[in-house]
């Protein structure tokens, strides 16, 4: 089984393969958990936002294309979304130091590995990103904070912050060249 | 141009829209122009892919001990076993939608002075959700609620919270008697357990006391008048959550 792929084990699952749900589990369980986890901030809630995904995954199986991306993208795409929904409030969830911890976190080799020169790939490339479009990028992106509430955190105008992500977002595309991976 | 609004304000909004971020008002009418516009949806397709990637730079952390065996077990079961559980027929005290939605209401009420924002798009879900994380904080896992009945019908309210600790809280109609009551829990393996004397009056319209056993044991909540008449809320508490 350890030598399935993601989107054969996701298949599986699909399929109801007890062996392969524990094999899909098991390898991005740490890296869900770690989103969740980050996002949230909170045990219980970490880990009801990563069964949630996991669950969701379950049942939207069929819905992946792998046109699109990984797997392990389309499911963290799933813990985001859930966790974002689970945030109690919109209060400043990190400051620039733990957001930098977060993100200086290293994927683990067992869940993913072939998404480990992607991860190298994209946190170089937020590196180099100048702060002030890197911290508005990933409050939206890990947060959800709407531009007109990342305008208030940062005290700067609504269109500023726009501009800000907007100018994040086209570096990191040309960076990465989106659609090679993906 | 499609729809209501041109490819240049959909342009405009297209990392909002990749990152799922941009209010409802300009949200919907650029979702209709994306629809009909291929050339736009790719633009906000690429910057959602981009963001998206973004994503697998979250850090692994192992998740607690026995995650993968809970989260398979909500997998292998139909989804509407998470629904409460249905009881039968009862006069006792019950935990109905209706009520768990005014709890819900009640506390999200709250949150949202505090500054919850709830999400547009999701509010039904956001309620939910923060009737349950605002639970969790104080390790709470469900509300419940009885009518309180005396001698002469209705006589009060009285809620019941599971959580750490958990406790009861009652109010009173204006019509109880005045008096000093004797307040008791029944739990469901029959025991009898005092909760204190309390005085009840127009200046005393409510009470509350935390609880000796959890709220899932209780059966009754009782007060007991000067003249030995009882004021009984019955319980049978559900967990909104079917846990």
């Amino acid at each position: 089984m350890a030598a399935l792929s993601p989107e054969s084990l996701l298949a599986g699952l699909a399929a109801g393969d007890e062996s392969a749900a524990d094999a899909f589990i098991a390898t991005f369980e740490a890296r869900v958990y770690g989103l969740t986890s980050s996002i949230l901030r909170d045990r219980v809630a970490a880990e009801e936002a990563a069964q949630e995904t996991f669950v969701r995954a379950w049942r939207h199986a069929a819905t992946f294309d792998p046109r699109r991306g990984s797997v392990a993208g389309w499911l963290l795409t799933i813990a985001r979304n859930v966790s974002i929904d689970m945030l109690p409030r919109r209060a400043v969830p990190a400051d620039p130091v733990e957001l930098a911890r977060m993100l200086d976190a290293t994927p683990s080799p067992a869940d993913g590995a072939q998404d480990a020169p992607v991860s190298d790939e994209v946190r170089a490339a937020l590196e180099d990103l100048p702060v002030e479009q890197r911290r508005p990028l990933v409050l939206a992106v890990f947060y959800g904070f709407p531009m007109r509430e990342i305008a208030r955190i940062e005290n700067v105008p609504v269109g500023t912050v726009k501009s800000r992500v907007r100018a994040a977002l086209t570096k990191l595309r040309s960076r990465m060249e989106v659609g090679d991976a993906w | 141009m499609r729809g209501d609004v041109s490819c240049d304000d959909v342009r405009d909004l297209a990392p909002e829209l990749a990152l799922g971020v941009a209010d409802g008002h300009e949200r919907e009418p650029a979702l209709r122009h994306l629809a009909s516009c291929p050339a736009c949806s790719a633009t906000v397709a690429g910057y959602a892919a981009t963001a998206d990637r973004l994503l697998l730079l979250a850090p692994s952390i192992p998740p607690p001990a026995g995650f993968r065996a809970r989260t398979r077990s909500l997998m292998v079961e139909p989804p509407a076993r998470l629904a409460p559980a249905r009881r039968g027929p009862s006069t006792r005290w019950q935990a109905p939608a209706r009520w768990l939605a005014v709890a819900a209401a009640i506390i999200v009420a709250v949150a949202i002075g505090a500054g919850t924002t709830a999400r547009i798009t999701s509010q039904d879900r956001a309620l939910g959700r923060s009737y349950r994380s605002i639970l969790s904080q104080g390790n709470g896992a469900f509300f419940a609620v009885a009518p309180l009945q005396g001698p002469a019908g209705r006589a009060g309210t009285v809620w019941g919270y599971q959580g750490s600790p958990s406790w009861v809280f009652a109010s009173f109609a204006p019509g109880m008697p005045s008096g000093t009551y004797r307040a008791s829990v029944g739990t469901a393996d029959g025991r009898t357990l005092p909760l204190g004397d309390v005085w009840i009056g127009a200046s005393q319209p409510s009470w509350s006391a935390s609880l000796p056993v959890a709220l899932s044991e209780v059966r009754t909540i009782r007060f007991t008048a000067p003249d030995g008449s009882a004021f009984v809320a019955s319980v049978d508490p559900v967990s909104p959550w079917g846990t």
